[in-house]
């Protein structure tokens, strides 16, 4: 994906101001930067979902594939660049379903594709050992993080060229973190990911490209792991500082 | 300061009572009056439709001890399947009604225009019912009469119902659309206020999955918000079941007629009380008060218990939102 120009403003404010990023094909692509600084605004745009928001106004270019995002229907685009939310946000519904949800919008699939379809992508999400043995159970009976990697399966069974995680760790517990953060890496093999975090270590830990968000802009940003400690940035040391200290 | 303060305290504890005591007087009272009336039909209350006040000439008859005008009979058959049928009628026709105007409120208006719509809808309720009725005397009956009921029998007669004579444009079909419009506001405000109980994660959640708008509205009204569904629905059937004067002006007001088809006058339980009572006052042996006390009693049971079970899931849908994971 490349983004070019992209800012958002809610009346006076500017949340946005003149991103440009470009989202590299099976990497994980980072955006960190400190809370309220824009970042989940920035993925909102990447799917559209930040329109829905009568109050913000979107400029700039997004491309995916080097289609402008305009061009594909918002509900195309949504099942092309997949969402994982900062909370785990389970429908009330069995795993199953919540995992079938998006394949059954599409309309009608036959029952041993949609198994298929959902027991791969629980594999793909690294749950499906931990629920085969029973489907049908409550999604709320699973614990944070496995309810998290259920959202990433029920965002993967559609396909997406694209998935995007806000802060998906911020909630949970460091074991729970560290399979998260295991699986991106292996999820990029795949997909292109697309990742928000506050958290400098897990940017370290599984970043292939990192932007530093701050106050709608784009500060500094390179490629590699390290690049946070190589970094000459004064905006980025401060931000580091800030948080090791 | 300690005894006022005593004072009060007790004070609000007896008006806290107050409306406990008068719902259990009425219902006391009712049943009380209700006595004579169950003595003298026994089961047959519940087995015939004649409501008949008797005949004044003849000396009265003595039955398990009460005393009854000649011949007279009452039965609420009649009145019940007024009542059920006008309301299931009604919930038919406000369910789709209240799913697209909750979904288009909810989800397709801007959040101002959201505000003006809900505080309008929350207005219907308190138009008095007499307005609602005489509406539908004036303008209602005479569409349904002239061109609805006519068109539902040319080209519906196959349909059990819909065929059979037109004698006016009073009855089922004219009670029904008159509640439908009354208990819809009712309906799509329960539905509106549960919508706003669900967390945004689950909306984003289902919209970022691809779902259109309308998706996320059907899925919110027969899945996340499910219980809210079924609760408003029951308190609106609750406010059909009882509604007396709209009903009254537009049923037929028939007595003794079972109705045939969904252009057949009828009656209701709650607009039978309201219109045979002042000519139960002149029956001599109290039996028509009586058995209009009954009428009311059942009546009475019906719609509290709809009501009760209507604001029990209701409420439980609104915690659902909070409880969830």
């Amino acid at each position: 994906m490349e983004i070019s120009k992209l800012s958002v403003r809610a009346g006076q404010k500017t949340i946005l101001d003149n991103v440009d990023i470009n989202i590299y094909r099976n990497r994980v692509n980072t955006i960190v930067g400190p809370s309220g600084g824009g970042k989940s605004t920035f993925l909102k745009c990447l799917n559209r979902l930040a329109e829905l928001d009568r109050n913000y106004r979107v400029t700039g270019e997004i491309f995916l594939e080097g289609k402008n995002v305009r061009e594909y229907g918002e509900i195309e685009l949504r099942r092309r660049v997949g969402m994982v939310f900062q909370r785990p946000n389970p429908f009330p519904m069995s795993v199953y379903d919540n995992v079938a949800f998006g394949l059954r919008l599409q309309g009608n699939v036959k029952k041993d594709e949609m198994d298929m379809m959902v027991s791969s992508s629980l594999q793909e999400a690294g749950l499906f050992d931990e629920v085969s043995d029973n489907l049908k159970r409550p999604a709320s009976t699973l614990s944070g993080g496995q309810q998290q990697r259920l959202c990433i399966a029920r965002a993967l069974i559609l396909r997406p060229a694209v998935l995007m995680l806000d802060e998906p760790t911020s909630s949970l517990d460091p074991v729970a973190k560290g399979k998260i953060e295991e699986l991106m890496l292996e999820l990029k093999e795949r997909y292109t990911v697309v990742l928000v975090t506050h958290d400098i270590g897990q940017a370290r830990k599984v970043s292939d490209y990192t932007s530093l968000l701050f106050n709608g802009k784009i500060v500094a940003s390179g490629e590699g792991k390290d690049f946070l400690e190589r970094t000459s940035d004064d905006t980025m040391k401060a931000f580091l500082g800030d948080l090791t200290a | 300061m300690d005894t006022k303060n005593k004072i009060f305290n007790s004070l609000t504890m007896v008006m806290s009572f107050v409306p406990l005591f008068i719902l259990v007087s009425i219902f006391v009272f009712v049943l009380y009056y209700s006595f004579p009336a169950i003595q003298y039909m026994g089961i047959r209350f519940f087995t015939t439709y004649l409501w008949y006040p008797g005949i004044e000439s003849r000396p009265p008859v003595h039955v398990n001890g009460v005393t009854a005008p000649y011949a007279s009979s009452y039965g609420l058959i009649l009145f019940l399947t007024g009542t059920l049928v006008s309301s299931a009628l009604a919930i038919i026709i406000a369910l789709p009604l209240s799913f697209f105007s909750s979904i288009a409120v909810e989800l397709y208006l801007p959040s101002r225009m959201k505000k003006v719509l809900i505080s309008i809808i929350e207005l219907f309720a308190g138009i008095p019912s007499v307005v609602y009725g005489l509406w539908g005397i004036i303008v209602l009956e005479p569409v349904l009469f002239y061109y609805i009921e006519p068109w539902m029998k040319d080209n519906l007669s196959s349909v059990p119902g819909f065929a059979g004579e037109i004698y006016s444009g009073a009855g089922i079909l004219a009670s029904a659309i008159i509640l439908a419009i009354m208990i819809t506001p009712i309906i799509v405000s329960v539905m509106v206020n549960s919508f706003d109980t669900v967390p945004v994660e689950i909306k984003q959640g289902i919209i970022s999955l691809g779902a259109t708008k309308w998706e996320l509205g059907k899925y919110l009204i027969t899945g996340y918000s499910r219980m809210s569904t079924y609760g408003g629905t029951l308190l609106g059937l609750g406010r059909a079941l009882g509604e007396t004067m709209a009903v009254l002006m537009v049923s037929g007001a028939v007595v003794n007629v079972l109705p045939s088809s969904f252009y057949s006058a009828i009656n209701t339980m709650a607009a039978a009380v309201a219109s045979l009572l002042d000519s139960a006052f002149f029956d001599s042996t109290g039996m028509s008060i009586a058995a209009l006390s009954e009428l009311s009693l059942v009546l009475m049971i019906i719609s509290l218990t709809v009501n009760v079970l209507g604001r029990r899931i209701a409420g439980r849908g609104a915690l659902r939102g909070v409880e969830l994971d």
